[in-house]
């Protein structure tokens, strides 16, 4: 393994299952996958496959029925709501197909939400927001409300604001996936260009093969499961 | 349509239980405080009316002395004669306690053989009733509620406290309270009637007598009739017209404490109108869904008004229930009050009143309805095609914020308009109007407040450390409408707070000032059976004054005899004092006037002084007449002065101790006020009166600063009773607050669930809720500081003054509105915990993903 093989997410026997109605559904089911730093890997699979519960359990906004995954080498199991938390601020950046921007802030104070949740003193935190938004090419909208801005800016405000915090991972859950193929090709090229360029490792969950082609890595997946591990 | 409201309606209620339970617990209070203040004047009225009815017994007309003082009893002779009467019935009526525990009660001295046709006892008794007893050796027919406190039974004997002496009395009888019996709430007892007089030393004196008459129709004629023979100071009344008259003299306190409740009931109209507001943002959905396959507005305004009903009645019959239970503890309170400031009124459980029950239901129903009817018309108003996000109805509203500033200022103005009129009657009507205005139009107002004060606490909040205000702030600014709503009825219920609360509190401060003015002397001597309460005034046997002259450690003697009278027409108390012995005492402050002549005016009797609530609710000036029943006839004074006075606001006229023994041909004192040659000596003074007297006769000493604490703690016993409304009143408005919270919790869930998601702790989310809580409760807390002391002007130089003819030395006390300032955000603060937790709770996967 080269130094750029190393993983930065390693998920193995991971199996998530909901309780419907009574009625277990397995959503995922034995999953192992391991993503190297650096890298851009896509998850694919049709719809209700559990691309967004493997990115949920991974960025820890849901938790694993069994199973471990760890980051960094560091285990997720015994973490407490708190250090869940402080998870997701420091060591992912979540971008959602919807509802990414708090509609009460400006888009430079959403881009520096993470920051300012770390208590980070506002000056540094706003500076380096600005310098995010022009990174995405936004400098124009910094005081702009979420709702003046179209569907590709508030796409491209949420990858800044994945960024502020400067994690090594960065989890869409199709980011592009609301959005016209001009915009989407447009934010997509964002995307990437500012994962490569910040060396970050990027897992994005997609039904665009237009992604697909563009990334280092895909992994499909069926029924809850990894085809192509 | 039944059908609409089948299924759509109730789910919600369920759904949001707790929501639905709290606004009916908000429902409930205000319904409860409005039937418990209610049902306990009530129940203190009646127990008085009651009292009158039983011990009326049969009789059709009863001749009573307009002053309580009595009449000869040769007026009997004149009256059997007259044309119509059929049987009648002497009188003569005490109140005296008895030996052992100092209870009152109700004695009656009658003629044994003229009584059968009026009450009956004999019926009553367990055992035959010892009538040698009764009429050869002053012995007394006990009720069962008095024998059974005392452990007495027939042929034993009781003590009883009468003018101040303990007499050892044979008990001749026993009866059931019932009938008669029952008056005072069973605490009776009847002796014969030359016994009685012998004993209270009234020999030849009676205070009633009762007639029936041969035919209802004569009764007016005959009431006439015997008006005109009768001398001026007795006056021929029915039964009934006596209950009347206490209540007139009841009605202002009656009037402000139902008021004080009615508050209450007006915070939690707040509590439904933004229940029912949050519901039809929630179901904005199906409410759109409805209308689009064709429901009519006045389809789904009836379904959501029926969905409110069914809150309405629910929370409004719980109230009832509560208002009964928390009846039974004002009815002390309010007899406790009742008896210290006016009449003995002894109550024995709450008397239900169909009307007052009715009408609290009905209030609680249709007031939940109106304060629900503008919040379903926003939800109405909104076009069909709208994909109405909440926010969409919270911009409306704000669109419409400076119409409402408009409006609410004009409220504003009409409130001060409303304060500047004068009584209708001898009630503040418009008073209570400006009150009630100014409450409204400052909530009207708090909208403008939020968004005045969110612009520039935001501002600031992006320079504190740590991001949690600011968010705090969005989350209020994005529902201001109905935080306004929540904070508004916060506001309320602080203003009420400091309002009454700053009024009581100018008010004890000036009878403070007052009572060190005018409370000079070092001991007070009065009979202690009399402090039961103001209509007792039993004179102090005449040699204890005489003794207490002679003592050398005795420097000056002031004395004090009342009477309770009516003087133009209602009852009032007529003092006489030595005017000159008064005004060294200090007694006498006067308003205005040249003292020297008011002074000698009063003392040739020319003159009378008059008090402050005498002189305002009757309109009188300086120098006006005032007529006054005398035995020998009605007689004019002048009101030489008027003098500052807080001990009754029935008011007090005072008359020179001359002037009334002229006129009375009566030279007993009620109150003896002793200054020392030693100050200092009070205390030993005070023991040797209570050892030189205490045997035989039961009298009250009081020294300058106890008697000083007295009157202050009678004071503030009268007001116990408005902290418990004001604490109600809180407590709907808290649970207002949460309620607004528990919505916006759920209604930013995605906010919240965002916030979560980029790395916010349970922590910061909780800190988030709690300070949007604290933010209403500072702003609350701030606007209900500014309203109250607007509130307590209108009740300290309008209502109050209106209604008892206090002046009151308008004075704020700086340490409650601080506490207000600190305890009401922290209460908030403390009310969003639980919302909070509950954002804190909710997973964070699912709020974030789906559109
Ligand atoms: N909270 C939940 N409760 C019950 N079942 C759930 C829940 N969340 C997801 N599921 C189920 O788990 C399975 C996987 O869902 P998931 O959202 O991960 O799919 P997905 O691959 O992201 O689909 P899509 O491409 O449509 O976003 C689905 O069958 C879904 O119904
Ligand atoms: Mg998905």
């Amino acid at each position: 393994m080269s130094h750029l093989e190393v993983p930065v997410i390693e998920v193995s026997g991971l199996y998530k299952t909901y309780a419907h109605g009574g009625r277990p559904v397995a959503a995922l089911r034995d999953v192992h996958l391991s993503v190297a730093k650096g890298s851009c890997t896509a998850l694919m699979g049709s719809s209700g496959c559990g691309k967004s519960t493997l990115l949920n359990i991974i960025g820890g906004i849901d938790t694993p029925s069994s199973g471990t995954v760890s980051i960094h080498g560091r285990e997720r199991k015994g973490r407490n709501e708190s250090e869940l938390a402080l998870l997701r601020r420091r060591e992912v950046g979540l971008i959602f197909q919807f509802f990414n921007l708090m509609p009460t802030m400006s888009v430079q104070e959403n881009v520096a939400l993470p920051a300012l949740l770390d208590a980070r003193p506002s000056g540094f935190v706003m500076e380096r927001a600005a310098w995010l938004l022009k990174e995405v090419g936004l400098d124009h909208r910094l005081d702009h409300m979420p709702h003046e801005l179209s569907g590709g800016e508030m796409q491209r405000t949420a990858i800044a604001r994945a960024l502020i915090n400067e994690p090594s991972v960065i989890l869409a859950d199709e980011p592009t996936g609301n959005l016209d193929s001009s915009t989407a090709a447009h934010v997509l090229e964002v995307l990437l260009d500012v994962v490569r360029r910040n060396e970050r490792t990027l897992l994005v969950a997609t039904h665009s093969h237009e992604l697909a082609s563009r990334v280092d890595r895909v992994v499909h997946m069926k029924d809850g499961a990894i085809l192509d591990a | 349509m039944r059908e609409l409201i089948r299924f759509v309606s109730l789910r919600h209620l369920v759904r949001d239980r707790w929501r639905t339970l709290l606004s009916m617990v908000g429902v409930a209070l205000g319904v409860a405080v409005l039937v418990a203040i209610r049902l306990a004047n009530h129940t203190a009225f009646e127990a008085f009316r009651s009292s009158v009815d039983v011990v009326a017994g049969s009789a059709d007309l009863q001749i009573l002395s307009v002053d309580g003082q009595g009449f000869p009893d040769g007026l009997v002779r004149q009256v059997r004669t007259a044309r119509g009467v059929r049987s009648f019935a002497p009188v003569i009526e005490t109140v005296p306690v008895t030996a052992s525990d100092e209870r009152p009660f109700l004695l009656l001295g009658v003629d044994v053989f003229s009584e059968r046709s009026f009450r009956r006892y004999t019926e009553l008794a367990d055992q035959e009733i010892d009538l040698a007893s009764m009429l050869t050796n002053e012995g007394i027919v006990l009720s069962a509620t008095v024998a059974e406190a005392e452990g007495v039974k027939r042929g034993d004997t009781i003590g009883v406290v009468i003018r101040g002496r303990v007499r050892q009395l044979a008990v001749a009888g026993v009866v059931e309270p019932e009938g008669p019996a029952s008056a005072m709430g069973g605490r009776f007892g009847v002796m014969d009637l030359g016994g009685a007089q012998r004993l209270l030393e009234r020999s030849g004196t009676l205070d009633r007598i009762d007639l029936s008459v041969e035919d209802a129709s004569l009764i007016p004629e005959l009431q006439e009739a015997l008006q005109e023979r009768l001398p001026a100071n007795v006056e021929v009344v029915r039964p009934a017209s006596r209950g009347e008259q206490t209540e007139k003299m009841l009605r202002a306190f009656d009037l402000n404490l139902t008021a004080l409740a009615g508050i209450a009931l007006f915070v939690s109209m707040f509590l439904i109108y933004n229940t029912v507001l949050t519901d039809v943002l929630r179901r904005r959905k199906e409410i759109g869904t409805l209308r689009s396959v064709g429901a009519t507005p006045v389809q789904l305004m009836a379904m959501l008004l029926a969905e409110v009903s069914v809150l309405a009645v629910v929370g409004s019959t719980f109230g009832l229930a509560l208002g009964i239970v928390l009846a039974e503890a004002a009815a002390e309170q309010v007899a406790a009050t009742v008896t210290a400031l006016y009449v003995l009124v002894a109550v024995e459980g709450v008397r239900l009143d169909a009307p007052i029950l009715l009408q609290g239901a009905i209030f609680g129903f249709v007031l939940s309805l109106l304060a629900a009817v503008p919040a379903v018309r926003e939800a109405l108003q909104v076009p069909v095609r709208e994909t109405m996000h909440t926010m969409a109805l919270e911009q409306r509203l704000a669109r419409r914020r400076s119409r409402m500033i408009v409006a609410g200022c004009v409220v504003l103005v009409l409130s001060g308009a409303a304060s500047l009129a004068p009584p209708l009657g001898d009630t503040p009507v418009l008073g209570f109007g400006s009150a009630m205005l100014l409450l409204v139009g400052s909530a009207m107002l708090m909208p403008a407040f939020l968004r005045l004060v969110a612009g520039p606490l935001r501002k600031a909040a992006t320079r504190w450390p740590g991001v949690e205000p600011r968010l705090a702030i969005d989350m209020m600014t994005t529902s201001l409408h109905r935080s306004a709503v929540a904070g508004g009825a916060l506001m309320v219920a602080v203003a009420m707070l400091i309002g009454v609360d700053t009024m009581v509190g100018s008010f004890r401060s000036t009878v403070e000032v007052w009572v060190r003015q005018t409370i000079r002397f070092d001991l007070f001597v009065s009979l202690r059976s009399n402090a039961i309460s103001a209509s007792s005034q039993t004179p102090v046997p005449a040699e204890v004054l005489q003794e207490l002259r002679a003592w050398p450690a005795v420097r000056t003697v002031d004395t004090f005899r009342g009477i309770r009278i009516p003087v133009n027409g209602s009852t009032t108390t007529l003092g006489n004092v030595d005017i000159l012995a008064a005004d060294r005492a200090g007694r006498l402050v006067f308003l205005d006037g040249d003292r020297r002549q008011i002074l000698s005016e009063a003392e040739s009797g020319e003159g009378v002084l008059v008090s402050e609530p005498f002189a305002l609710r009757r309109g009188i000036g300086r120098g006006d007449r005032v007529s006054i029943p005398t035995p020998e006839g009605v007689r004019s004074y002048r009101a030489s002065g008027i003098f500052y006075d807080y001990t009754s606001d029935a008011g007090l006229v005072l008359m020179h101790r001359g002037e009334f023994i002229r006129q009375w041909k009566d030279s007993s004192v009620t109150n003896i006020a002793l200054e020392l040659v030693d100050p200092s000596l009070a205390p030993q003074v005070q023991e040797q009166i209570e050892r030189r007297f205490g045997s035989t006769v039961g009298l009250l000493v009081h020294t300058n600063s106890s008697l000083r604490a007295h009157i202050l703690d009678l004071f503030d016993q009268t007001f116990a009773i408005t902290y418990a409304l004001e604490l109600i009143a809180a407590l709907i408005a808290i649970t207002g607050v949460v309620t607004t919270l528990l919505s916006m919790v759920t209604e930013r869930q995605r906010e919240l669930g965002l916030l979560k998601a980029v790395g916010a702790v349970p922590g910061q989310i909780r800190r988030i809720v709690l300070y949007h809580g604290a933010l209403l409760g500072v702003v609350a807390a701030v606007g209900g500081v500014v309203t109250g002391l607007a509130l307590s002007t209108i009740l300290v130089y309008v209502i109050n003054r209106q209604s008892f003819g206090w002046s009151i030395q308008f004075s704020v006390d700086p340490t409650i509105l601080v506490a207000v300032l600190l305890v009401i955000p922290t209460v908030s603060l403390l009310s969003a915990l639980w919302p909070a937790s509950i954002a804190v709770g909710r997973p964070v996967a699912g709020t974030v993903h789906y559109e």
